[in-house]
């Protein structure tokens, strides 16, 4: 009896233990297939959708693209009656007929172009562009303006060397001619007219270096200035420099009455600018500003469609992901790709995400472990992983699922059932929706997107449906869509992706210009690297070495002889001019005058000899002991 | 003389001597400049440029008497400035001048001469005298000497010491004509030229001279021009290329010489063009260069370009 009881209990724990992930299986299943009728959240959907933050909802000037026309205009009237900017939206045209719509309000540039009775588009686009060909025309002119004016003028080079300091550069009055021009004029009120003539002078000068005709130097005079000078002012500005020389170094004091004559000179200079230097720079800045901002006054006529696919648009899930925002315990948008998912995440919704067979193979073994995955339109690489049939069908029936009045919205698809798996929602004898175990844990897959989209969520119980097919309660989400895995992947992609392209453009045309109108140098300016001067041995060293690679013992001889030949005639009082004459003089005994003698004879024309280095070593030495013993005479 | 008639006498006596050394106007200019100024030029310049052809044509243009020595290394002082022949006649020494004893003097290759005989020389420039056995005697006014150096490295040379250089109010590089001129000059001797047969109109006389030195005495410079001169000579003895600067002997010669310019020019006073114009000649005889400086190449003249760069012209930009 005890062995009989112990293989009776055995047996039902181990028929318990077998049955009891079934038995899990179909507790959780029917917990899955409980949809409950939130009333709530669906009027929070409706309300959220007419709030005026979706545009195709709200909106007055709404378009929709012609897919979206054909089938949300095609809807039955409640959906309509939700949307009065659809209900408008499907009296226009689609984006794609391009037709004029005599609703829409014009931007300033439209009317202004409207009134003209011309065609405001076509002239906008013509004067954008034709102001840009002249903006661009400039900037060339301006560049090769420059670039001429940077061709060489003759001045002296200099070894750098030679230069006491370091490099040379203009030090001159920081003033411009108008300035200059103004405080010249001032001293001439006060009677400091030698002073104001100097002035003047200078003022002459960095007028003609504004107009990039001379090189303004401290160092440069009148005849170098006009010696720089192109012909055609050349005669003009010669004069008045002359004259103002004459005026300001004369021991004379000069009178006012030249030197108001001399201002006047200067004023009726054929190359005078206008009034003042800023506003000179004023004009050549305001085509720049206006060829930037015209633009962005014609950019209004010019007002894209939006994508069906933003978040916000009838196709985006902007409206799901606020609604999971209210409804779970947390929610994060997926970026990076699906290398693996956060501890804490209970519920990973997939929305069409494109995700690639490693993806799922991570999301399979975190569904295995216990997760919730929700997969909307699943692809050809899920099926792989899973192990789960994905294709599907359109379905032409309506919209079901227990316990909600819910209707589709656009055309809907479903699978074939799965006879492990719970319907949740369908279409006939499709499956629209279906959950099923895998593991520990379980997946839904959704045949339509269109059940999560935002153009459907404001209908009936639509949300609820949607919401509870996540079943997020208590839930951490991770949503996975179209945005996964598609980051930048460098920065000028993330530049068009944020629509700032065309702004950084801007940005770039405005700093080239600057660094045009700077010029060349950029920063402070740096003074060049002169090449170090070298000691005199050195030099002395690589020459001698220079000597003893070409074997030139011979020449060196002959050279030194004639120098000794001059040092001994400076020294000693020799009769005659001639080796044996100067030997006898520089020497005491015969036989030193004899060797002296001979040396220099023979060192002389040491090149002809053929002697060998050792030779002309001893000669060398001969010839520097007479000039050592007569170093003191 | 006023500095209209100043400048108009100078233009044509230039344009005389100019119309038979042909492409050395410049040097015909200083040279002129210098004698108005009454100071010696040294000629540097290879042979067979024109400088005796210069010194002659110089002589007509000025009416002046005209010699030339040829400095030899043989040449003793005696053959300069003369001295005592006794003569057996009258048993007494007669002095016989040497060639110095002239208003023009041509000294052809200086620097052949040994220094006892430069230095002969080169006392007669200073004192305008020549001293021989106790007796002064004075040259003859005005006096010009005109030294020649070959700058080729030739042996057998004795260059002359700056110390002497520095008596020399100018230093002048003559250098070869250009192309259409040395044209001109071949054209020049196919018309029938002949450079020992000179036939130029006396322009200035000695009294014009002497007028034109009181003119340019009287020609007035402002005290930035003083300042600029002095800065200008200041920087060649604070070079780092300049072993010894120039002495205040080139400020009295810039500004002797700038006074003069000026009145060349028309003006009864000097602009710092007069200054910038002359430094260069004022200058590149009186500075001696470092080794080091030599060995890589420097000039004088491109030592002086760099001060003159270096140095703020005034009532200039800055």
């Amino acid at each position: 009896m005890p062995r009989l009881g112990i293989w009776l209990v055995s047996a039902c724990v181990t028929a318990f233990a077998l049955g009891l992930p079934g038995a899990q299986r179909a507790c959780a299943n029917e917990e899955a297939a409980r949809l409950e009728n939130d009333e709530a959240l669906d009027r929070r959907a409706q309300k959220r959708l007419r709030s005026g933050d979706f545009a195709f909802c709200s909106s007055t000037t709404y378009r929709l693209w012609r897919d979206d026309k054909r089938e949300l205009c095609a809807q039955k009237p409640a959906l309509l009656e939700d949307c009065p900017g659809l209900q408008l939206a499907c009296q226009r045209p689609a984006w794609e007929d391009q037709a004029s719509d005599q609703d829409e309000s014009p931007s300033w540039l439209g009317s202004l172009f409207d009134k003209l009775g011309i065609a405001g588009d076509a002239l906008a686009r013509i004067l954008f562009w034709a102001l840009l060909v002249v903006g661009l025309a400039w900037l060339v002119r301006l560049w090769a303006k420059r670039f001429a004016a940077r061709q060489p003028v003759p001045v002296v080079e200099i070894p750098t060397s030679a230069l006491p300091t370091a490099r040379i550069s203009f030090e001159g009055d920081d003033r411009s001619a108008a300035e200059l021009l103004a405080a010249a004029r001032a001293l001439l009120e006060t009677g400091a007219i030698r002073e104001a003539l100097h002035l003047l002078y200078r003022t002459t000068m960095v007028h003609l270096a504004e107009n990039q005709l001379i090189v303004v130097h401290k160092s440069k005079t009148t005849r170098d200035y006009v010696a720089e000078l192109p012909e055609s002012v050349r005669r003009e500005v010669r004069d008045l420099a002359l004259s103002l020389d004459e005026q300001r170094f004369r021991p004379e004091t000069p009178m006012e009455s030249a030197a108001r004559t001399l201002l006047a000179r200067f004023s009726a200079l054929p190359i005078m600018p206008s009034a003042t230097s800023e506003t000179a720079r004023s004009a050549r800045v305001l085509p720049v500003l206006l060829l930037l901002l015209l633009p962005l006054g014609g950019c209004s006529d010019l007002e894209l469609p939006e994508d069906p696919m933003a978040p916000r648009g009838p196709r985006g899930f902007g409206l799901f992901e606020e609604l999971l925002s209210e409804n779970a315990e947390s929610v994060s948008k997926k970026i990076r790709r699906v290398s693996a998912v956060d501890e804490e995440t209970t519920t990973v919704i997939s929305l069409s995400a494109p995700l690639v067979a490693f993806d799922w193979q991570v999301l399979h073994d975190w569904v295995e472990s216990g997760g919730h995955l929700v997969v909307v339109e699943p692809n050809p690489e899920f099926a792989e992983v899973f192990d789960v049939d994905v294709k599907s069908e359109e379905c032409g029936a309506p919209l079901l699922a227990p316990e909600l009045r819910v209707r589709s919205v656009g055309a809907l698809r479903g699978f074939a059932p799965q006879t492990e798996a719970t319907a949740r929602a369908s279409c006939g004898s499709k499956v629209v929706a279906d959950s099923s175990a895998h593991g520990e844990g379980w997946v839904t897959r959704v045949a339509s997107r269109n059940l999560f989209e935002n153009r459907a969520l404001g209908v009936a119980d639509n949300a609820s449906l949607a919401l509870g097919l996540a079943d997020v309660r208590e839930a951490s989400v991770e949503l996975l869509g179209p945005w996964t895995g598609e980051g930048a992947h460098h920065p000028l992609e993330s530049l068009r992706r944020a629509g700032l392209g065309t702004w950084a453009a801007h940005v770039m045309v405005l700093l080239g210009l600057y660094a045009l109108a700077r010029g060349r140098r950029f920063g402070s300016p740096q003074d060049e690297r002169t090449s170090s001067r070298r000691a005199f041995v050195e030099h002395a060293e690589a020459l001698a070495a220079q000597y003893l690679r070409a074997s030139a013992s011979a020449f060196t001889l002959s050279r030194y002889a004639e120098w000794t030949w001059e040092m001994l005639r400076k020294r000693v009082a020799s009769r005659e001019d001639t080796p044996r004459s100067l030997a006898r003089a520089s020497t005491e005994g015969d036989a030193q005058a004899a060797e002296l003698s001979r040396c220099l004879s023979l060192s002389r024309k040491a090149s002809e000899l053929g002697e060998t280095e050792k030779q002309h070593l001893e000669r060398f030495r001969v010839l520097e002991k007479a000039v050592a013993e007569t170093r003191s005479r | 003389m006023d500095t209209a008639e100043f400048k108009q006498k100078f233009d044509r006596a230039v344009a005389e001597v100019s119309s038979v050394v042909l492409g050395q106007r410049d040097v015909v200019e200083h040279a002129l400049l210098a004698a108005i100024s009454g100071g010696h030029v040294l000629l540097e310049g290879v042979p067979g440029l024109g400088k005796t052809l210069l010194v002659r044509a110089l002589s007509q243009v000025l009416g002046c008497s005209f010699n030339r020595i040829q400095f030899t290394p043989d040449l003793m002082p005696s053959d300069v400035t003369g001295g005592n022949i006794f003569n057996q006649k009258s048993g007494d020494f007669d002095f016989i001048p040497g060639p110095v004893f002239t208003q023009l003097l041509l000294a052809d290759e200086i620097n052949r001469a040994p220094a006892k005989t430069q230095s002969s020389l080169l006392e007669a420039m200073q004192e305008r005298s020549v001293t021989t056995d106790g007796v002064t005697r004075p040259l003859p006014v005005p006096f010009l000497v005109l030294a020649t150096q070959n700058p080729l490295e030739s042996q057998g040379t004795y260059p002359l010491p700056e110390a002497q250089l520095d008596r020399f109010l100018l230093k002048v590089n003559v250098a070869y004509p250009a192309f259409e001129v040395e044209k001109a000059l071949l054209h020049a001797y196919v018309a029938g030229f002949d450079p020992q047969a000179l036939t130029l109109t006396q322009i200035l006389s000695v009294d014009d001279l002497v007028a034109m030195r009181e003119t340019a005495s009287r020609v007035a410079v402002d005290h930035s021009i003083l300042d600029y001169i002095t800065r200008l000579v200041l920087a060649t003895r604070d070079h780092k290329s300049i072993d010894v600067g120039a002495s205040p002997r080139a400020s009295v010669g810039l500004l002797v010489t700038a006074r003069t310019q000026a009145a060349t020019q028309g003006r009864s006073f000097v602009v710092p063009d007069d200054v910038k114009t002359l430094a260069r000649s004022i200058l590149r005889h009186r500075i001696v260069l470092y080794p080091d400086a030599e060995l890589e190449g420097i000039s004088p003249d491109d030592v002086i370009a760099s001060i003159l760069v270096e140095t703020s012209v005034p009532g200039g930009v800055a």
